[in-house]
């Protein structure tokens, strides 16, 4: 009985036209894929790196404390990320799905290939090295921004693009910013860029 | 006046069409994730979804997934075509002025 009433219900037509686009408005809103998750969590994870080398840099604690902070907040970021990313595009196949899991390796791709180049120079240098200290933070957030800058310019999202604009003037300041400084430029300019991005995007939703 | 087109015209299937229209062309969406973004009973978007079939609306294949049969459900290039007439039709009756619709 009350499913007949229901199915009655769903036959009768929108009351109005302008009801009729709000209901289409109100569908189609809900699968645009939220990212701001994204943003907040690896902005969160920079700051959390930036104070941790900062404390390093300036006597507060061992760099080993630092390279801990470093490798729990890398882990934590991508299984989380992992994890968001599965979820978006549930139930849906076809090219686009194809092309978003595309992108979720590219920026694993791009990350593991930053470090092995990091890494790489690490090989060069003697312990305890100023070359070191000074790229590494500014490394990661050279080739974040020019990742979402070129996105941004691709999906026509202009905060995107004003964020890969921003990362890559933060990643030069950093690079000339005096040790252990540097990192602080970092956490709180890089992280605190992708953590505003972020809670920009949600505030649009 | 314009027609408005009555198989997308009533709530459940508007609903059904404005979702699978919102992925992109080719990409086609589980009976399950339909079924819970919509908050329907598997019945009643059974019944909605044979009436957009027999409009040629949508497609519906059946498939296995590692042996577990998955229904997907996705919008033909007609009815692409159709729910953007639709809408602008909708647009057109909340703003006559704004485009050339027949009287």
């Amino acid at each position: 009985m009350i499913d007949r009433r229901s199915t009655d219900l769903d036959e009768q037509p929108p009351s109005s036209p302008a009801e009729a686009l709000a209901i289409v408005e109100r569908e189609q809103a809900r699968h645009a894929p939220d990212l701001a998750p994204f943003f907040v969590l690896w902005g969160l994870a920079w700051v959390a790196i930036g104070l941790a080398w900062f404390g390093s840099g300036s006597g507060l604690w061992s760099a080993a404390v630092a390279g801990i902070v470093t490798a729990v907040a890398v882990a934590g970021g991508m299984v989380v990320s992992a994890v968001l990313g599965s979820r978006i595009d549930r139930g849906v196949s076809g090219p686009s799905r194809t092309a978003g899991a595309r992108l979720g390796v590219g920026w694993v791709v791009a990350m593991a290939a930053t470090g092995a180049v990091a890494v790489g120079v690490v090989r060069l240098t003697e312990p305890g090295s100023a070359v070191v200290a000074a790229l590494f933070p500014t490394l990661f957030v050279l080739v974040v921004g020019v990742i979402y800058m070129m996105t941004g310019a691709l999906w026509r999202s202009r905060p995107d693009f004003g964020l890969g604009i921003a990362l890559q003037v933060v990643a030069v300041a950093t690079v000339f910013t005096p040790l252990p400084w540097n990192n602080l430029v970092m956490a709180v300019g890089g992280g605190g860029s992708l953590v505003v991005a972020g809670l920009l995007r949600r505030g649009r939703r | 006046m314009t027609e408005l087109d009555p198989v997308i015209h009533a709530q459940a299937r508007l609903r059904v069409t404005a979702t699978l229209a919102a992925l992109e062309e080719g990409d086609r969406m589980s009976f399950p994730r339909l079924q819970e973004l919509l908050d329907m009973t598997a019945g009643n978007l059974s019944t909605h979804l044979r009436k957009l079939e027999d409009a040629g609306y949508v497609v519906i294949t059946k498939t296995h997934q590692r042996r577990t049969p998955v229904t997907y459900v996705e919008l033909t290039r007609t009815g692409r075509r159709a729910f953007e007439d639709y809408t602008a039709a909708l647009r057109a009756l909340l703003d006559p002025t704004a485009s050339e619709v027949g009287s």
